[in-house]
C-alpha cells in the first residue's frame, strides 16, 4: 500500500526516510559481529546474514542449542530475528524468511519435503521471474519439481532452474566470506594447558609484548583489547579491557589485563590465546612514561595517572570516573557536567565560573524547609530543616535567579531568591525561596536548603 | 659512650632521622602546609604527607561535611598535582564551590563507587599509585583498626596523602568516632560571627565567617584548637583562610590579615 493510503488508515502514523546506507553498514558490523560463531560469514540480500556453521555445532552442545544461542545473543542486541539451519545456503534463506516457524532446523534428508511448501518468492529471483511463475501457475517451490526443466528454461530463462538446483544441493553454491578490518591479532598456542594465573599472566605478558610493538610501528594505540582464551573442551574465554585514550605501553596493558585473570575460568586448561586489538587510534605524541621527582620526592611535571584511571573505569565501569566541567547554566545544580576523565591536565576556564558565593557542596534536590517569615521580602527568622529548629541571626542577600524559561515553558517567570543565613551556633545555610513572580494573589512560597557553607 | 658527647649524640640523632626518613617519617619538605601560620607551627610544617587525615563536621554539618570539605579542598588547592575525590553514594560536589575554595575543578577527578561497602578496597588501590597528590575518600561508616593500618600503609608506598571525611548516615552521627590508625584527626565547626553594625536592618548581614578547627588527636603530638575567620573577599579566585583570632577579639571591618596572639591554646 502507499503511505498516503497507509495515512488515511492511520492518521497519526510516523513516516521516516529510508537510509539504505546506514542500513547496509549496519548490516556489514552485524555480519563481522558473528564471528563469534564462525569464521565464516556473509551477508544475504538487505537484512540476512549467512553463517557456514559446519563443525560449530559441537561447540554448543549441539544444532538446537546452538540455534538457541544465537537467538539470545541476537535479542540481547535488540534484534528479532527468524533462524533457519540447512544443508545449502539457498534453502536456508528461504526457510528464514518464508517458514512458518522463526525457527528451523532440517536434515539433509527432508530438505525437499521442507522447501515443498515455500512459496516461488523464496527462491531469490528477480521480480519478473517471479511475475512471470506466478502468471504461469506455479505457486510453491514444490510444483516446479517435476515440471520438465527444458520448457520451463525456453520460456522463463536459465535462472529459475539453477536457483532451484541450488536450492536443493544440486549446484554448489559458495559463500564469499567477508574479510574483516585488518586488525592486530596475536596467537600463542601452549604445549601443555596451562590453568594457573601466573602462567595466565607470563602467557598476556609475550603477547602483549608482541602486540605493542605491532601499535608502535605503526603510531597506533590500543583503546579496545579483547583476550580469547580457547580451552582444552573447546569453548572460548573472553576478557575485553577499555581504556580511555590509546594505549600502546606494555605495562598499561598488562596491568589491566592482569586485574581481570580472576574471571577466567580454565576449566581443564586453556591451549591457545590470541589477543586482539579490536579498536585502535592514532596516538598523539608519546608522553614520557617516567616520572620526574624533584628533591623531597614529589612527583613533578606531567605524572602519568592514565593507568590508574583506566583500572578504575575497567573495575567500575563506564561513567565513573569524571572531571567536573562548567556547564552554561546559571542555576547551581545545572552549572556542571561530568566528562570522561582521560588523565591529561585540564583547567577550568575561569571566564564560567561563577563570582558569587557557592557552597561546595549541593544536596540534591533541595531539601524543603519549613520557614517562619517576618514579611514579604525579608528573610525568614527561623527554619526547621531535618528535625532541627534554628534561629537566624544574621541574613545576606537576596540573589535571584530566574528559572530556565527558555527550556521548557513550565518554570516561566518563577524566580528563586537565595539568602545565605547564619544561625546562632554559627552555621550558614543557602537557603532559597522559590515562587512565581506574577501570581495573584501571592501564594505562600516554597523555602528549600540547598547547600551548607 | 661514658662521657655524653654532644656531637655523638648529634651523630645518632641524624642517623635516626635518616632511617626515619626511608620509612617516610617527618621531614622538611615531606608535608602539606595549610598555609595557615599557627596551624603549621603546631604541626611542624604542614599535614604530613603520604599519611591519612580525617575530618569531621558538627552538628548539622555532620552528615553533610561540607566545612570539612572546604578546608581539605583550601589546604589541597596550595599544592600541584592532582587529586582524586572517591565517594560510594554519588558525588554532590559543585564545581563553583570548590573554585571558590581555591581549588580549580580540573585537578579533581571524581570516582563514584557503586556503594559504600567498595571504598576501602578503592581507597588502598588508590592510594598506592604514585603520582597523585592526595585522595579525599568520604566514608559513611568508620574505618576499623585494621582497615585504617593497611590504608596508612599504602599511602606511604604510594606517597599519597589521604583526606578522609567522615559523613555518617544521619541519626548514626552521635557517636564518637572509634579509634584509627590515622596520622591527625580533625573536627571543623563554627563559631557565630560578629555582625556589623546595622540599626535598620530587622535582620543583620552576616560578618565574616568564624571555624573552629580542633585538632582531637595526632600521633606523636598534641591536640590544639584554633579558631579562624575566613575573610571577606572581593577577589573570588584568591581566596585563603585568615589567621587567627583570640576568642575575644574585635575585628575590624577593614582589615584582611589579623595577626592576633595567644590564639587557641594547645590543649594540656
Amino acid at each position: 500500500m502507499s503511505l498516503a493510503h497507509a495515512r488515511a488508515v492511520a492518521p497519526d502514523l510516523h513516516a521516516t526516510d529510508g537510509t539504505p546506507d546506514a542500513d547496509r553498514l549496519a548490516l556489514t558490523r552485524l555480519t563481522e559481529w558473528f564471528l563469534w560463531l564462525s569464521p565464516i560469514v556473509a551477508p544475504d540480500g538487505e537484512d540476512g546474514v549467512w553463517v557456514d556453521t559446519a563443525g560449530c555445532a559441537h561447540l554448543h552442545g549441539g544444532e538446537a542449542p546452538m540455534m538457541a544461542e544465537i537467538r539470545r545473543r541476537i535479542q540481547s542486541l535488540g534484534y528479532t530475528c527468524r533462524l533457519a539451519l540447512a544443508d545449502t545456503p539457498g534453502a536456508a534463506s528461504a526457510l528464514a524468511r518464508f517458514a512458518r516457524v522463526p525457527c528451523t532446523i532440517i536434515s539433509p534428508s527432508t530438505q525437499r519435503q521442507a522447501l515443498a511448501a515455500l512459496p516461488v518468492q523464496a527462491l531469490r529471483l528477480a521480480p519478473p521471474e517471479t511475475d512471470a511463475l506466478l502468471r504461469l501457475g506455479f505457486r510453491t517451490v514444490g510444483a516446479l519439481y517435476d515440471t520438465p526443466r527444458a520448457p520451463l528454461a525456453r520460456r522463463l530463462g536459465g535462472t529459475v532452474l539453477a536457483r532451484l538446483d541450488q536450492v536443493l544441493g544440486l549446484l554448489p553454491e559458495p559463500v564469499q566470506p567477508i574479510r574483516p578490518i585488518e586488525a592486530i591479532r596475536e596467537r600463542r598456542s601452549f604445549v601443555e594447558p596451562i590453568a594457573t594465573a601466573g602462567a595466565l599472566a607470563t602467557a598476556i605478558a609475550v603477547l602483549v609484548r608482541a602486540i605493542c610493538e605491532t601499535l608502535e610501528g605503526r603510531g597506533e594505540g590500543a583503546r579496545l583489547v579483547d583476550l580469547l582464551c580457547e580451552r582444552v573442551d573447546g569453548t572460548v574465554q573472553a576478557i575485553r579491557i577499555g581504556t580511555a585514550s590509546p594505549v600502546a605501553d606494555p605495562v598499561h596493558l598488562s596491568r589491566l589485563l592482569d586485574e581481570r585473570i580472576p574471571i577466567i575460568e580454565p576449566g581443564f586448561g586453556i591451549e591457545a590465546m590470541t589477543l586482539v586489538v579490536t579498536r585502535a587510534e592514532v596516538r598523539g605524541a608519546a608522553v614520557p612514561t617516567g616520572e620526574l621527582v624533584g628533591q623531597d620526592d614529589v612527583p613533578q611535571g606531567r605524572s602519568n595517572i592514565s593507568c590508574l584511571l583506566d583500572r578504575l573505569q575497567n573495575r567500575l565501569g563506564p561513567g565513573r570516573v569524571s572531571i567536573l566541567e562548567p556547564a552554561a547554566s546559571h542555576l547551581p545544580e545545572f552549572s556542571q557536567t561530568r566528562c570522561p576523565a582521560s588523565g591529561e591536565k585540564g583547567t577550568i576556564s575561569a571566564d564560567l565560573a561563577c563570582s558569587w558565593p557557592r557552597p561546595v557542596r549541593l544536596l540534591n534536590p533541595p531539601e524543603p524547609v519549613d520557614v517562619t517569615i517576618a514579611g514579604p521580602e525579608e528573610p525568614p527568622t527561623s527554619f526547621r530543616w531535618r528535625d532541627v529548629h534554628s534561629v537566624i541571626r544574621a541574613a545576606d542577600g537576596p540573589e535571584r535567579l530566574h528559572e530556565e524559561w527558555w527550556r521548557s515553558a513550565d518554570p516561566y517567570g518563577v524566580v528563586r531568591d537565595y539568602w545565605i543565613v547564619e544561625d546562632n551556633a554559627g552555621e550558614r545555610y543557602w537557603i532559597f525561596c522559590r515562587a512565581p513572580l506574577a501570581e495573584v494573589p501571592p501564594a505562600p512560597p516554597d523555602w528549600f536548603l540547598h547547600g551548607l557553607f | 659512650m661514658k662521657r655524653h658527647d654532644p656531637d655523638t649524640i648529634l651523630l645518632l640523632r641524624e642517623q635516626i632521622a635518616r632511617i626515619e626518613r626511608h620509612h617516610g617519617a617527618s621531614g622538611a619538605g615531606r608535608r602539606l602546609a595549610t598555609g595557615l601560620d599557627d596551624l603549621d607551627d603546631h604541626l611542624k610544617g604542614g599535614l604530613l604527607r603520604g599519611a591519612l587525615h580525617e575530618f569531621c563536621g558538627v552538628r548539622q554539618d555532620r552528615a553533610l561535611c561540607a566545612r570539612p570539605a572546604h578546608f581539605a579542598a583550601s589546604i589541597l588547592a596550595r599544592h600541584p598535582g592532582q587529586i582524586v575525590w572517591l565517594s560510594g553514594t554519588p558525588l554532590d560536589l559543585h564545581a563553583d564551590g570548590l573554585h571558590a575554595a581555591g581549588l580549580s575543578p580540573g585537578r579533581v577527578i571524581c570516582v563514584e563507587a557503586a556503594s559504600s561497602g567498595e571504598v576501602p578496597a578503592l581507597c588502598e588501590d588508590i592510594l598506592r599509585e604514585k603520582g597523585l597528590l592526595a585522595l579525599v575518600a568520604e566514608l559513611d561508616t568508620p574505618l576499623t583498626l585494621t582497615t585504617s593500618r593497611r590504608l596508612q600503609l599504602a599511602a606511604e608506598t604510594g606517597r599519597v596523602t589521604g583526606f578522609l571525611l567522615h559523613r555518617p548516615a544521619h541519626r548514626q552521627g552521635d557517636r564518637p568516632l572509634p579509634p584509627s590508625a590515622c596520622h591527625t584527626r580533625w573536627r571543623i565547626g563554627s563559631e557565630p560571627s560578629i555582625l556589623p553594625f546595622s540599626p535598620t536592618a530587622l535582620t543583620p548581614p552576616p560578618g565574616p565567617p568564624r571555624w573552629r578547627v580542633e585538632l582531637l588527636r595526632q600521633r606523636a603530638g598534641r591536640p590544639a584548637s584554633w579558631l579562624f575567620e575566613v575573610p571577606e573577599h572581593d577577589t573570588p579566585y584568591s581566596v585563603s583562610l585568615a589567621s587567627p583570632l583570640a576568642n575575644r577579639s574585635v575585628a575590624s571591618p577593614s582589615s584582611r590579615h589579623l595577626h592576633v596572639a595567644g590564639a587557641g591554646a594547645a590543649l594540656p
